[in-house]
């Protein structure tokens, strides 16, 4: 074959899986930062708003890198899955929310700051498991 | 949409991962278009032509005509 190109979209799984992991690293380090100087007074916030924002920047560079090399295909599967599986999981989310929020009496006395951090991370967590959910039913559909 | 991918390629002795690199797609893609459950873009049908030199209308067929 003589129209050999450079191989693109090679072992997606492998790719996606280290597009992940370094976005993980990154918000674990703004994780930890905001563990060990968000409750500072003062610049305390301001020091969570750097690292937040610092590891943000770094996951969407990530995930620029990543989705620039990604083959018509495969894009089509992750916005399928973005749209579909992002919005059922987070419809889920939203009753597990509810139903948490108005039937678990332990949520009547948990910080404000517990509750806030805790609610968006059911709907980003339900949000992820659909996405995944539908990103692997949208393959499985077309092998 | 149907298509003849699968034919062309084993004229070819090709298998899916060399198509796929001829294409710069995965070989998954390849898959899905061969199956004809993923119908490509007008971009990607026209690199599929120019690989395989024959027009686009000898490799894919409308379903619907």
């Amino acid at each position: 074959m003589t129209m050999m190109e450079a191989r693109l979209s090679e072992r997606p799984l492998a790719r996606y899986g280290r597009v992940i992991g370094a976005s993980l690293i990154a918000g674990g380090i703004a994780g930890g930062v905001a563990a060990a100087f968000g409750n500072r007074a003062g610049a305390g916030p301001l020091i969570v708003a750097g690292a937040t924002g610092l590891a943000m920047a770094v996951g969407i560079w990530v995930c620029a890198r990543w989705w620039r090399d990604l083959d018509e295909a495969a894009r089509e599967a992750h916005k399928w899955a973005w749209y579909w599986g992002s919005t059922f999981g987070g419809a889920l989310g939203g009753v597990v929310l509810f139903t948490l929020a108005y039937g678990a009496e332990a949520f009547l006395t948990a910080e404000p700051k517990d509750l806030l951090i805790g609610g968006a991370a059911i709907i980003g967590l339900s949000q992820m498991v659909g996405y995944g959910v539908a990103w692997a039913v949208w393959w499985l559909k077309r092998r | 949409m149907n298509n003849r991918l699968k034919v062309l390629r084993a004229e070819r002795n090709w298998s899916q991962a060399d198509l796929a690199a001829a294409l710069g797609v995965s070989r998954q893609t390849v898959n899905a278009l061969e199956t004809g459950r993923y119908d490509p873009s007008l971009p990607l049908a026209f690199k599929i032509a120019r690989v395989f030199e024959q027009p686009i209308e000898s490799i894919f067929s409308d379903t619907g005509a």
